[in-house]
């Protein structure tokens, strides 16, 4: 058990995230999951029939920072998209959880 | 940055096309959506676009960033999709997607749902019609209230308590009076199985018994917002909300509710404007407001000729229905509850009864004939069906927004203070004194004819009270435009940016102002339209968005 004063450190240092700075990550994310469909020569209705979606618009919507793909699929994702899905889910993660990332891999880091 | 969407600046894989985006009328509708939201006290916010093939997409945000409502149109037919949805819905219009869902969440038999008959149901093909705006909003707002978001934040048992903690997470921050309606409290639990038992829709039992929860826990603070009010009426009519929610109250029944409710709001000089009559300040914003709406094509007469003759519990339900929306009309009203109440519902005029079956390649036509519109006066809210038949051959209805009192629907939830200039007031949502200050990017509206205060002065002392609008036409400089569809689009949309807008109003004339304009760097535009009845509007704007909407060059 942290000590109290070690507690309140870390709290105080969590980066709250705002509306406009998760919508940013999101944007950014949306144009990293783009830039992996292209390489993988994918439409966006290619992709979508990749993972049996029931709209292709979807994979435009995630792209333009709107939405998440949903953690239950991660990994399909991840194959659809040619990744290897622990490095594509710890992506995402840093997109969507900043600050568990954070705690996950960043101050684990420094420490 | 980067791909981020911006209202008209839709994705990043292509600028809006013309020929496959949403249409006006399909962007007028879902802003019109929007705003019923927001004044239901639902936040969002709308981002739309293109995919790589061109078919349009547009997402209902929630104040948590999270997309809670996901409406694409693909080879002409309309997807919905939500996460409370087992499966989306589809439909060539926004009716059939109403229907798609109604189908899935009625009970397996009315006995069943209703074993004391109190249910009302409006059905299809009877004497009400609803602006497939109203229906999608109420919609919307039924899977909004049974969102995930309020799942997660129900205690975890089989059964749940009537606590949902969080109504901040709904953004009804001061939305609930401060005196009002006692809560419906109750502490008898939701049985999850007796929902699961009950109910045989698309919604897990969970999000259905959250959404009880939440609203009789605070039922009174949601609904005595009177747009939160007529969207569950919608709902529950139509029968994709439970009716439960309000009428297992101990100490209300559903009708009370309403009228209770009712009389809270009149006495609060409340200005619902989504369902039921208003009582009207002027009998021009009554005419607006309160409309009957009926579409007796002859095929339909004959219909309900035979179903009103049908067997007496047909009749009964009619009058069921009748009654209960009329509860809803007296809800801001001092109405009398009448028997045969027809059902007065704000409506927009001049749309098509449908949103268009196929895409079109060229915008709708501004005048194009519309769900006919009748708009008794104030003082005669309730208006029989022969009346209403005879009024359909009137002239054509208007645009909700071409005259400057329906405008003042919106603006009048504004704060705006009162400047006064000799005899002329001028109403503005932001200190007019900036006006006078150096640089600023104000002082572009320097430019609109009718802020020459001088001029106002002169028109003003030169007659009576209103402004006449040949006297106000010699003030502008000719650019002014006919308020036409594109126009409402465009009015629309910005209104329903994220970037606020602030108001200038003064008599007959009206100035918007997209915060996002006057930002430093930005290129802005002014344009004017004028109305049928001589007032003007104008929208000072980013210049690029006037061009997405085909408006400039």
């Amino acid at each position: 058990m942290l000590p109290n004063q070690d507690l309140k450190i870390m709290l105080a240092e969590l980066h709250k995230t705002t509306p406009e700075e998760s919508k940013e990550q999101r944007s950014a994310l949306g144009l990293w999951l783009k830039s992996l469909r292209e390489a993988r020569g994918l439409s966006q209705r290619d992709l979508a029939d990749l993972l049996s979606l029931d709209y292709y618009t979807f994979i435009s919507q995630l792209e333009n920072g709107r939405g998440k793909i949903p953690a239950h699929r991660y990994v399909e994702w991840a194959e659809a998209l040619g990744q290897e899905p622990r490095d594509f889910v710890k992506t995402l993660l840093r997109y969507y959880e900043p600050s568990t990332y954070q705690i996950l891999f960043e101050q684990q880091t420094a420490s | 940055m980067l791909g981020e969407l911006k209202g008209a600046h839709a994705s990043q894989d292509q600028r809006p096309d013309r020929l496959s985006d949403w249409t006006n009328q399909e962007l007028a509708d879902l802003y019109r959506v929007k705003r019923l939201l927001d004044a239901a006290g639902v936040p969002n916010a709308l981002d739309r676009g293109l995919t790589d093939e061109g078919d349009p997409w547009m997402v209902f945000v929630g104040g948590d960033g999270e997309v809670f409502i996901h409406l694409c149109r693909l080879h002409g037919v309309y997807v919905l999709d939500s996460p409370n949805l087992k499966s989306p819905l589809r439909g060539a219009d926004f009716n059939a997607l109403i229907e798609a869902f109604t189908q899935r969440s009625l009970p397996r038999s009315e006995t069943e749902a209703d074993p004391e008959g109190r249910i009302v149901r409006i059905t299809r093909g009877g004497k009400v019609r609803l602006h497939p705006s109203a229906l999608l909003a109420a919609l919307i707002w039924t899977l909004f209230l049974a969102s995930e978001e309020i799942v997660l934040r129900m205690p975890e048992a089989e059964e749940a308590d009537g606590g949902l903690a969080d109504l901040e997470a709904l953004g009804f921050d001061g939305a609930a009076p401060a005196t009002g309606m006692p809560m419906l409290m109750t502490d008898s639990p939701i049985s999850l199985e007796k929902m699961a038992e009950r109910d045989g829709s698309e919604i897990d039992p969970r999000h259905m018994a959250a959404q009880e929860a939440f609203l009789r826990d605070h039922g009174n603070a949601v609904h005595h917002n009177s747009y939160g009010m007529g969207l569950s009426t919608i709902a529950i009519a139509f029968g994709f909300m439970a009716e439960q929610s309000l009428t297992d109250a101990p100490e209300a029944e559903a009708n009370g509710f309403l009228t209770e409710s009712a009389a809270e709001a009149s006495d609060e000089e409340d200005e619902s404007r989504v369902l039921a009559d208003n009582k009207a300040k002027t009998s021009e914003e009554g005419a607006e407001q309160a409309a009957v709406i009926t579409e007796m094509t002859e095929a339909e007469a004959r219909s309900l000729a035979k179903a009103e003759a049908a067997a007496a519990v047909e009749a009964k339900e009619t009058l069921d229905a009748a009654e209960a929306v009329a509860e809803s009309k007296a809800f801001v009203g001092n109405m009398p509850k009448t028997e045969k109440a027809e059902v007065q519902l704000w409506v927009d005029a001049d749309y098509p009864a449908d949103p268009p079956q196929s895409v079109s390649t060229e915008a709708p036509a501004p005048k194009a004939k519309a769900t006919a519109m009748v708009t008794p006066k104030a003082e005669q809210p309730v208006t029989q069906v022969t009346e209403v038949a005879k009024a359909e051959t009137s002239a054509p209805a208007e645009p909700a927004f071409m005259t400057l009192s329906s405008l003042r629907t919106i603006y009048q939830t504004t704060e705006m203070e009162s400047y006064s200039f000799g005899d002329l007031v001028v109403k503005s949502s932001f200190d007019l004194s900036i006006l006078e200050e150096g640089d600023s990017g104000l002082g572009m509206l320097d430019g609109l004819p009718f802020l020459d205060l001088g001029a106002f002065d002169q028109d003003v002392s030169d007659s009576s009270a209103s402004i006449a609008p040949g006297k106000a036409m010699t003030h502008l400089a000719g650019n002014e435009r006919e308020f036409d569809s594109d126009a409402l689009a465009f009015m629309s949309y910005l209104l329903g940016k994220e970037s606020p807008v602030e108001w200038i109003v003064a008599e007959e004339k009206v100035i918007i102002l997209d915060t996002a304009a006057l930002q430093p760097g930005q290129d802005s535009s002014i344009m004017t339209w004028i109305s049928e009845d001589g007032s003007l509007t104008s929208i000072l704007g980013l210049q690029s968005e006037f061009q997405d909407f085909g408006l400039i060059a």
